[in-house]
């Protein structure tokens, strides 16, 4: 009777919490997007009259991302867990404290679960979009929300700064080699 | 009448001793650094340095073990728990603090390589990267395309932080491969002020205990001067306790044995009393700040101070003539040894003088009350002398006399010979202040792990920038950075640390603004802020300063009485001797090396006692000379020899190598072997004589040979090489009656 009566507590106080990682790991229907894919970025930032408008390609690998944009300027980016590298001079620089951009921009994509649930508050928003909200340090010193939209796979990604500024992204299969 | 009024002076003198000593030991800081021990440096803008230098003041504690989650659960415990003293560093928030300071001054900094390429006209390479920059998905600084088109601010920011396996979280630093959190504390307390640390280290330890306690998997690395200073403080605690405690106790049982009486006992223990009472309050009278270590030599006060009492007791007991007759050889045997701890004094070594205040403050007491109260405490044939101590001293005293004198003399002069040479040639020393105190090697292994995992392993060698003020020296370090990056490029310096690499001269912000107005008229820039449909900021009015400025790194800044100077921490240094004289040409700039300069102030003062030893033999020979004749001083003076050199060479034996505590106990050698010396060419009997110096020899060993057992090496080799000087002086000194006093005129006593 007692291990009967232990057995219905046990699953009382191990129910909800277990309930809740499911319903917002249910949220995270986006497929992980590999290989090559084109983008376009729009970014919005204080004090500058029209939003910044940028086009390229990813190129999307288990562990590290090549962040291409063509036009307006030629700039290349590698992009991992390790942080930013800009290109420069032929070879890679990395940007120091930029450890946090890599590891989100590659959870986003790759939709890597452990690293949001972790890191953001799950919630739906309109057009088909997910909400992330960063719970922790620094990552909600820097953004606000993350919005992720698409129908079945990503298709686009909004990050709103505390500072106000924002940065759409679209992305599409790529239509052509560069 | 007059009997009474001494004895009651006497108490009085005693009282106040203890009234002022219980006042005062509660109230006293007891310092535990090895280096305040040690002599300092000479240059007054460099001991004002190293006094306002907080680099002592920092610990850290690396968690291992676990995974992330229950490390930073850990962390979070342990920093909820709020210890007096100790704050916790908020990496993250420290680094957000920064970042907004750099944000409300945006055009103001600029990176090395930004500042080279603005001041050549390389615009279109800001512009190219500026471009990357913005087209980067990384957020932005607010406000940076209005007061800082170019994102040069925002370029220097992400050049600033340090790219290392351990990143920065708001409360700590963690790693995830290997799953680790570095926790940084200051300290508000000194760490080698021996009751605040012991108090702060002891709540932090229960701490850390409880943690472990909860969690037996947790693996817990410690790193900070505290942990090695409270560990050198409890070991010179426990040291002076022990080897205290332990001879007097031996010798207590040596004077039970020796009378079969409760009497001496109470006698000796009343001089002992007496001495360190004195001693310390002495030593509470003239240091401020008494050091542990002193303490721990000073426990060889009841060895020489029991002396007194052995000799006074066997006169006593004998009778007032012959307390009387033995008193003048005691007197000349305290002034001996006050002579060797007095020389001590003079020296530019906090340690060795409070060890000398010590000592010579309870030696006097103890030769006070020994004359004062044993006479009148010891009644004529009050005690009954151990028959078999005294049949064996006569039978020891028939052997050495049976040597003929020739043999005595020849040999002496063979071994004396042979123990110089041979010493010549082995004697090697070492002045390294860092041999004098060792840490357990579990706490070094702790520190190294901590270490390896953290970025913060600055070189105890550093580079000091002196000027008239605080932007002045600002500029300085910007005109060393050149040679620091081309000693970085030759592998030569892995990395520094200066204040400039935050905040950068005003002189160099000024410049910043005239170079980017002329940069923003260029058409590579007008073209960029035109494509971006900004205009050209305006120059800024207000400048970066130490004064508006907030940050770890002004630690490094420093005012001093008529300068400023700051601190340039190093890494990894391994700069040639050539390349390092070229700082000797900046007038301003300062390489210190405090470790060295210790160590070469050591070098000079152990040449100087080196010099005193052989003046003070030479002393001795002539005071013997005018006293005793030449016969006598002969005899006493190889006695010495052979005594003080074989101590140094069979310490340098033992140990391998000698330092200036080898050096600093042949002194001690010297005056304990003279007593020995002048009571054997007395004219006092023989048995009793023998009687005396065999249980004051024992009593010596005992003493300073326990502390050769000592944790810490310093203590070590003071008591080596006592015991080893002790010992052979007390196999040597009965010889002495061979060669310099004919049987016939011994007819007195001590």
């Amino acid at each position: 009777m007692n291990r009967l009566i232990a057995l219905v507590l046990l699953l009382i106080v191990s129910l909800p919490p277990v309930a809740v990682a499911d319903q917002a790991a249910a949220l995270l229907r986006f497929a992980p997007l590999q290989g090559q894919l084109d983008f376009v970025q729009l970014k919005t930032v204080q004090g500058l009259p029209v939003p910044l408008r940028s086009k390229g390609y990813l190129q999307i690998s288990a562990d590290k991302l090549l962040w291409h944009t063509t036009a307006p300027v030629d700039t290349q980016l590698l992009i991992s867990p390790a942080g930013v590298s800009q290109w420069q001079q032929q070879q890679y620089v990395a940007v120091a404290g930029s450890e946090f951009v890599g590891q989100l921009l590659l959870a986003v994509l790759q939709q890597q679960q452990d690293f949001i649930l972790a890191h953001f508050q799950l919630a739906t928003g309109q057009n088909n979009c997910l909400l992330l909200q960063p719970v922790q340090p620094p990552l909600n010193q820097l953004f606000s929300q993350i919005e992720l939209c698409g129908q079945h796979s990503l298709e686009q990604l909004i990050l709103t700064e505390l500072n106000g500024n924002h940065t759409a992204i679209s992305l599409q299969p790529a239509t052509g080699t560069p | 009448m007059r009997r009474h009024l001494t004895l009651v002076l006497w108490l009085a003198a005693v009282a106040l001793m203890l009234l002022y000593v219980l006042l005062e030991l509660p109230q006293r800081h007891w310092n535990s650094s090895i280096t305040a021990a040690m002599p300092g440096t000479t240059t007054p803008w460099q001991n004002q340095l190293m006094q306002q230098n907080s680099s002592s003041r920092h610990l850290s504690l690396l968690l291992t073990g676990q995974p992330l989650p229950q490390l930073r659960q850990a962390a979070v415990q342990l920093q909820q728990q709020t210890l007096p003293g100790l704050s916790w560093y908020q990496p993250g928030a420290l680094m957000q603090q920064l970042q907004q300071q750099y944000q409300q001054h945006q055009a103001l900094l600029a990176s090395p390589t930004a500042l080279a390429q603005l001041q050549s006209g390389q615009y279109q390479q800001l512009v190219d990267a500026a471009w990357q920059r913005l087209l980067s998905p990384a957020p932005l600084l607010a406000e940076a395309l209005q007061y800082d088109p170019l994102l040069l601010t925002q370029q220097f920011i992400e050049q600033q932080a340090p790219v290392s396996a351990m990143q920065p979280r708001h409360a700590w630093f963690e790693s995830s491969e290997p799953a680790a959190i570095l926790l940084h504390a200051s300290l508000s307390i000194d760490p080698f002020d021996r009751t605040d640390a012991g108090k702060l280290a002891a709540a932090l330890e229960h701490q850390l205990q409880q943690l472990q306690q909860q969690d037996p998997e947790l693996q817990l690395a410690r790193s900070g001067v505290l942990f090695h200073a409270v560990n050198a403080a409890d070991n010179a605690s426990f040291e002076m306790q022990f080897y205290g405690g332990l001879s007097l106790v031996a010798i207590l049982l040596l004077l039970g044995v020796s009378f079969y009486s409760i009497k001496p006992l109470l006698l000796a223990a009343v001089v002992l009393g007496c001495a360190t009472l004195s001693g310390l309050a002495a030593l509470l009278m003239l240091e401020p700040q008494p050091h542990v270590l002193a303490l721990v030599f000073a426990t060889t006060l009841i060895g020489i101070a029991i002396d007194y009492s052995f000799h006074g007791m066997l006169a006593a007991n004998k009778g007032r003539r012959y307390f009387r007759a033995m008193l003048p050889s005691l007197a000349l045997g305290l002034l001996t040894t006050l002579l060797g701890y007095l020389t001590l004094t003079v020296l530019p070594f906090a340690l060795l003088n409070q060890v000398a205040i010590f000592m010579c403050a309870g030696l006097t007491a103890a030769f006070i009350s020994v004359w004062l109260l044993f006479p009148y405490w010891l009644a004529p044939q009050s005690l009954q002398n151990n028959a078999s101590l005294l049949h064996c001293c006569e039978q020891i005293s028939s052997r050495y006399n049976n040597t003929s004198a020739l043999k005595v003399w020849s040999g002496a002069l063979l071994l004396a010979a042979l123990v110089c040479l041979w010493l010549l040639s082995q004697a090697r020393f070492v002045d390294d202040v860092r041999l004098f105190n060792q840490s357990p090697a579990s706490l070094l292994a702790q520190e190294q792990q901590v270490r390896s995992l953290g970025s913060q392993q600055w070189d105890s060698r550093f580079i000091v920038v002196l000027a008239d003020s605080a932007e002045q020296v600002l500029q300085q370090e910007q005109l060393l950075l050149p040679l620091l990056k081309h000693w970085q490029q030759q592998g030569w310096l892995k990395d520094w640390q200066a204040l400039s690499q935050q905040l950068p001269p005003v002189q160099l912000q000024d410049q910043l603004q005239q170079q980017l107005q002329l940069a923003y008229q260029s058409e590579p820039v007008q073209q960029y802020l035109s494509q971006l449909q900004l205009a050209a900021p305006a120059p800024r009015a207000e400048r970066l300063q130490p004064d508006n400025f907030t940050s770890v790194l002004l630690q490094q800044l420093f005012s001093l009485q008529q300068h400023s100077a700051s601190v340039i921490l190093l890494s990894g240094v391994n700069i040639p001797d050539t390349e390092r004289a070229q700082l000797n040409s900046m007038a301003q700039i300062h390489w210190l090396d405090p470790i060295a300069d210790t160590n070469q102030v050591l070098a000079q003062l152990r040449s100087q006692l080196g010099h005193w030893l052989l003046l003070a033999l030479a002393v001795t020979l002539l005071i013997l000379l005018w006293r005793l004749g030449i016969k006598a001083a002969c005899a006493i003076t190889l006695m010495l020899l052979i005594a003080v050199g074989g101590a140094l060479l069979l310490s340098q034996l033992l140990q391998q190598q000698l330092n200036i505590f080898n050096l600093v106990a042949a002194l001690l050698v010297l005056a304990l072997a003279l007593d020995y010396g002048v009571f054997f060419t007395a004219r006092l009997s023989s048995a009793d004589v023998y009687q005396a110096v065999l249980l004051s020899a024992v009593t010596s060993c005992l003493a300073f040979g326990l502390l050769s057992f000592s944790q810490t090496p310093a203590v070590a080799s003071f008591g080596v090489t006592v015991f080893c000087g002790v010992a052979l002086a007390a196999l040597l000194a009965p010889l002495l009656t061979v060669v310099s006093v004919k049987e016939g005129n011994k007819h007195g006593t001590l």
